[in-house]
């Protein structure tokens, strides 16, 4: 069998090779070193490797920020390791984190977006600064410019590389060879996550004015609220949003690719809420016939008209029976689970155990970190005279 | 060969209308290569930084490298389950920030430096 690569795996040994070698000669030594080189050497390997991607890639490439940003994101963090100062190296590290920000944001991970730069930059980041301003001696007079022997010199530069970029090489000669028979997903259905959350479709319907005076589900005894799940059984659906829900929501996850502008939710209307809102619809309709703002009746955008005459050519209510109405609703182009959403319901509905995990690590951290802080220091003869003198001199 | 239409080049940042197309492999490669690169420029600069404080950034560095792949593998399977994971990597990364630099501070009041040599003796 033979492995296919999605890039030749000379160009990709040739480029990781001279980025091996520009950070090897990138890193802090005695004396300097050939520092810009060794920065030049090692973007002209890794850019050379995704200059053959670009190409390979063709129409499947991404986005030109991706360029920009990753080309940013390795850049700051090459410097964060070649950087002989603590303080610098934090700050590129902010850099770096981002630009790799501002790639999950391509990727349309926009929640974790913003999480990163707040957690990330605002909070763990400056924790760090603080450590390295606590733990760093405080420079004298004559000598500001002055690096600590460990900073100005790394141990082993040239074997480190050469572990670090082996472990690349590696890494994505590996994926080279597996990525591109990934199949991917075939399509994204917006309304099975739409169907998740019947109260975003009932704020919708709300403010177009459809839902005024029809009550909650809840509140007719007669009916219990149900999801219809895709292979046609009926569930009793559970949870506030769909005990308060006016509808029961079809569900369908039958993973067909929903033309983005049209998505559309199939609604499965009880009775009574289902006739008033009939009613209303039917009222509206009579209206906007006549006189679109006659009789104080708030204007209403194109999309509802669309929707409201979607809704009569489906045959109107008498077409649903008693029992049960089922409208087709054209839910407009802006109504779509939010990334928030979509993550909220993974980590809440899908994983709730990662929620405890995170709690339990974040406790021990808290328990680790008030038994360091108790631990006592010893103090030498020296510092223990000078204490004493120093208090002796304050009281006297 | 190189030109970028300028829909494309826009069309990214605008929030809530992202996420919905399939990827294709060798753009999920391309997020992979610079998530591997950034993994092993934390890698380098763990083994050759003798700096305490900088050898943790570089595990900071491994993380984000790890956490992006992760988003790029969850947008291939047009699923949230990567970001999820990228949460726990980040209660992670703080949880060890907390614990690792009230380590380094310990330390450093022992023997008022940073240099990780400087604890050589702890090898086996």
């Amino acid at each position: 069998m033979t492995l296919e690569w999605l890039i030749n795996p000379i160009i990709l040994y040739v480029g990781l090779a001279l980025g091996a070698g520009g950070v090897a000669m990138a890193l802090p030594r005695k004396g300097g070193g050939p520092q810009i080189v060794g920065a030049l050497l090692a973007a002209t390997g890794l850019g050379l490797v995704i200059l053959t991607l670009a190409i390979v890639a063709g129409a499947d490439r991404p986005n030109l920020f991706f360029y920009i940003f990753g080309a940013i994101a390795l850049g700051g963090a090459l410097r964060v390791i070649s950087h002989p100062r603590p303080v610098y190296a934090a700050l590129y590290f902010i850099l770096t984190i981002i630009s790799s920000s501002a790639m999950y944001l391509l990727l349309g991970a926009e929640f974790l977006t913003f999480a990163l730069i707040i957690i990330y930059a605002g909070a763990i980041l400056i924790t760090y600064l603080f450590v390295i301003m606590l733990a760093t001696q405080a420079p004298s007079e004559d000598q500001v410019e002055a690096l600590t022997e460990y900073d100005a010199n790394s141990r082993e530069p040239i074997v480190a590389t050469v572990c670090g970029f082996a472990l690349l090489a590696v890494l994505t000669g590996m994926m080279a060879t597996g990525a591109g028979r990934m199949t991917p997903a075939e399509g994204y259905d917006a309304t099975s996550d739409l169907a998740r959350v019947p109260k975003k479709i009932e704020r919708w319907l709300d403010q177009q004015g459809l839902l005024d005076g029809a009550k909650p589900l809840a509140e007719y005894p007669e009916t219990k609220p149900q999801r219809v799940l895709a292979d046609g059984t009926i569930v009793p659906a559970q949870g506030p949003d769909f005990e308060h829900s006016y509808f029961r929501v079809r569900e369908r996850r039958n993973n067909v690719m929903i033309p983005m502008a049209q998505p559309v939710v199939l609604l499965n209307y009880n009775t009574q809420a289902g006739e008033r809102l009939a009613a209303r619809i039917e009222a509206r309709r009579a209206m906007m016939q006549d006189e679109p703002r006659a009789a104080g009746v708030a204007p209403i955008d194109k999309q509802v008209v669309e929707l409201i005459d979607r809704i009569w050519d489906f045959g109107g209510p008498q077409a649903f029976g008693n029992s049960t109405m089922t409208m087709n609703i054209v839910l407009p182009d802006d109504l779509r689970v939010q990334n928030i959403e979509a993550v909220g319901f993974a980590l809440l509905g899908e994983h709730p155990l990662v929620v405890e995990l995170a709690g339990v690590v974040l406790l021990l951290a808290l328990v680790g970190a008030v038994i360091l802080a108790r631990k006592q220091i010893e103090i030498g003869q020296d510092e223990k005279a000078q204490a004493v003198q120093l208090l002796g001199g304050m009281s006297a | 060969m190189m030109a970028f239409g300028a829909d494309a080049f826009f069309s990214a940042l605008t929030l809530g209308q992202t996420g919905f197309e399939p990827m294709a492999g060798v753009t999920l490669y391309h997020y992979l290569f610079v998530s591997a690169a950034m993994m092993a420029i934390g890698v380098v600069g763990f083994l050759s930084r003798r700096n305490l404080i900088i050898m943790f950034l570089c595990t900071e560095l491994m993380f984000q490298g790890a956490a992006l792949a992760l988003i790029a593998f969850g947008r291939l399977h047009l699923n949230h389950s990567g970001e999820v994971f990228v949460i726990i990597v980040l209660t992670v990364a703080a949880a060890e920030a907390a614990l690792a630099l009230g380590l380094v501070v310990y330390l450093f009041r022992r023997k008022e430096t940073l240099d990780s040599l400087a604890w050589a003796e702890l090898k086996g």
